[in-house]
C-alpha cells in the first residue's frame, strides 16, 4: 500500500481524473473531497462492505419452493 | 438462448430481454448480465445472471410491503442506467432474503436494483437514507401475532 502524508488543502491525484483532497481536519475525523468522473461509484467502504455481505446472504437464503409458495400465499 | 440456472434450471430467455449491469452488483462485480424472471402472481420476481448459474435473486416490489417507501435517485446514477428521459419506466426492486422461517424474510431498503426498463439498464443503488437498512421483515411483528393468535 503507498502510504503519504498530506496537509489540509492538498491532494493526490489518481490516473488523470480522480482527485482526492484533504478539505479539513478535526481530530481523528478527516474530510475528504472527491473529484472523479460520474461513472465511477465512490462508497463509503463499511457502507459497501455491509451490502456485499446482504447480498451474499440473500443468494445464501433463497427460499425452496415451499417456502416461495406460502411467501406468495400471505 | 438457453441459460442455465441452478435455482430454476434451464431457462430459454429472449437475449434482447438481457439487462446490463455496467458495475455488476456488490458481491459480484464481475457479472454485468442478468435477465429478470417475473413469477406468475404477486410482487416476487428473480434476477439471474446469465453468466452464473449461482447467481439468482429473489426480489420484491418494496411498494407493496413498504407503501411509504421512497428513494431519490442522483443524477450520476440516473446517468449509469442513461435514464434522462426515461424516468417513467424505471422499476425499482428490493432484493430479498428468506430465512428458514419464511415469516423472517427481509427486504434490503438501503440498496434497491434499479432497471432502466427502456434501455435495459441496471444498478444496486446505495441509499445514504439512514431509516433504510439491509433488513427489514416483510412481514412485521404486530402482524405474526396476529397470525398466530388465529
Amino acid at each position: 500500500m503507498l502510504i503519504l502524508s498530506r496537509r489540509k488543502g492538498e491532494s493526490i491525484i489518481i490516473g488523470d481524473n480522480i482527485e482526492i483532497s484533504v478539505v479539513d481536519v478535526q481530530g481523528d475525523i478527516i474530510k475528504l473531497g472527491i473529484n472523479a468522473p460520474r461513472s465511477l461509484s465512490v462508497h463509503r467502504k463499511e457502507i459497501y462492505d455491509e451490502i456485499q455481505a446482504a447480498n451474499r446472504e440473500a443468494l445464501q437464503n433463497l427460499p425452496t419452493a415451499e417456502q416461495l409458495k406460502k411467501l406468495q400465499d400471505i | 438462448m438457453i441459460i442455465h440456472s441452478q435455482t430454476l434450471g434451464n431457462i430459454d430467455i429472449d437475449p434482447a430481454r438481457i439487462i446490463q449491469f455496467p458495475e455488476g452488483i456488490p458481491a459480484f462485480e464481475e457479472e454485468k448480465e442478468f435477465i429478470l424472471i417475473p413469477l406468475e402472481e404477486g410482487p416476487f420476481c428473480y434476477l439471474q445472471s446469465v453468466n452464473n448459474s449461482r447467481l439468482c435473486l429473489l426480489m420484491a416490489d418494496p411498494f407493496v410491503f413498504f407503501p411509504g417507501y421512497q428513494i431519490d435517485l442522483p443524477d450520476e446514477e440516473i446517468d449509469k442506467i442513461e435514464a434522462q428521459d426515461h424516468e417513467k419506466n424505471l422499476a425499482v426492486y428490493a432484493i430479498i432474503s428468506v430465512p428458514e422461517d419464511f415469516r423472517q424474510s427481509t427486504a434490503n431498503l438501503m440498496a434497491p436494483v434499479i432497471i432502466n426498463m427502456n434501455r435495459q439498464k441496471g444498478l444496486q443503488f446505495i441509499s445514504s437514507q439512514p431509516d433504510y437498512k439491509t433488513k427489514h421483515l416483510l412481514f412485521p411483528a404486530d402482524q405474526k401475532v396476529k397470525e398466530e393468535g388465529k
